[in-house]
């Protein structure tokens, strides 16, 4: 067993009252990039759109206020912020994004997370679709191992994540 | 429209299940709600997951400077500080082994029992005794773990400091308060009210070696 005489930092002595309007947000901040990361899937997009969002919303919020005011804000932003950064990649405009693909939880945030939407999405598709995104997705199997499971070729499993993919994206949530 | 569409996108998913940044480009506007849902599957894997606590340090200094220059994750961590992220972290860098549970699997994994028991967990001290208050609980941070220490006498017991349900930073106002969902827990972990369905707060492994404390983290 590692010991580490380092890498720790005491945050409070003792735990005070919750007044830093820096900690208040940071605090919101961690749950924007929940959401953000929910939807871009890796921590380095997540990381800078959450950047992002902290930049343009902190000099905007006004101390004293609430929780709730200050969530609404920082997740309006973080919509904004990744309507731009999907519109950016594709090419077009923000308008013509799928409203669904952006959208936030209104506040105060009661969600479920992302391995339970993601078996949302996946309990609505035929058996086969369910199966390559199960294996590929969850249990990080390569397209070579999704067709050994399946007794199929990596050639026909690529198309058929493709088309399994386009059919999740037709899972209708946030409704 | 692309004869090559299937492979496009399984490099766009290869690249997602490595940890890596999104690769689509505006050649991919044809399938871009499939790229989305692939990036939303990909995310599946980490549950709830939380800032890097170098980010939310570097976060954390930007906006107590005021400084609108917030240097990139690339530039500022340089690759291999920016993915030493602890265990939820090396799971999002690396393909997952095949024998690695779904995401729900590995949290109830790491809480079995009501105990943290992080992946490739150590021991960090992470204060002195005579810092701990008998009046009022300490907030620490180890790696990726935040928990309150709780002394009585010279028995030190800890709890998560993250909210069960979503994860939102606890605070302490005479018992442990999630501002998101104005729920309390008590300092053992378990919930005031018995009618709202939270899991209670693990427990953290915590010892005591003289004036120094310890917590088992990531």
């Amino acid at each position: 067993m590692q010991e580490d005489h380092g890498s720790a930092d005491i945050l409070e002595l003792p735990a005070g009252p919750a007044g830093d309007p820096v900690e208040q947000a940071l605090d919101e901040l961690e749950m924007v990039y929940a959401f953000i990361f929910s939807r871009v899937g890796n921590r380095a997009d997540a990381e800078d759109l959450t950047q992002q969002v902290a930049l343009k919303a902190f000099p905007r919020l006004r101390g004293g206020s609430s929780n709730a005011s200050i969530r609404a804000y920082l997740f309006a932003t973080a919509r904004s912020v990744l309507g731009a950064f999907w519109s950016g990649k594709f090419g077009i405009a923000q308008e013509e994004l799928r409203e669904e693909a952006i959208a936030a939880p209104a506040a105060p945030l009661v969600s479920e997370d992302a391995a339970e939407r993601a078996g949302r999405i996946l309990a609505t598709l035929p058996e086969n679709y369910r199966r390559v995104l199960e294996l590929r997705f969850l249990r990080g199997y390569s397209i070579k191992e999704v067709a050994a499971e399946l007794k199929a070729t990596p050639g026909s499993v690529k198309v058929m994540q493709l088309r399994a993919l386009r059919a999740a994206a037709k899972v209708p949530l946030d409704v | 429209m692309f004869r090559d569409m299937e492979d496009r996108i399984d490099r766009i998913v290869d690249g997602l299940l490595r940890g890596r940044r999104i690769r689509a480009s505006s050649r991919d506007l044809a399938d871009r709600a499939a790229i989305m849902t692939a990036a939303e599957l990909a995310a599946a894997r980490e549950g709830y997951p939380r800032m890097n606590p170098a980010f939310r340090r570097r976060l954390t200094q930007t906006l107590r400077s005021g400084d609108p220059h917030l240097v990139s994750r690339r530039t500022a961590l340089g690759t291999v500080a920016g993915l030493a992220a602890g265990a939820l972290g090396a799971a999002a860098i690396g393909r997952l082994p095949v024998s690695v549970p779904t995401a729900p699997a590995r949290r109830s994994a790491a809480l079995a029992g009501g105990v943290m028991q992080p992946a490739g967990g150590r021991w960090v001290e992470v204060a002195a005794m005579s810092q701990l208050s008998e009046l009022e609980p300490t907030r620490v941070v180890a790696g990726e773990m935040i928990a309150f220490l709780f002394r009585q006498g010279e028995t030190v017991t800890g709890v998560s400091g993250v909210c069960t349900h979503m994860p939102c930073n606890l605070s302490w106002k005479g018992g442990l308060l999630c501002p998101c969902h104005n729920v309390w827990f008590q300092p053992s972990g378990a919930l005031r009210d018995p009618n709202y369905e939270v899991p209670p707060l693990p427990r953290v492994q915590v010892r005591v070696e003289g004036d120094r404390v310890w917590v088992f983290s990531s």
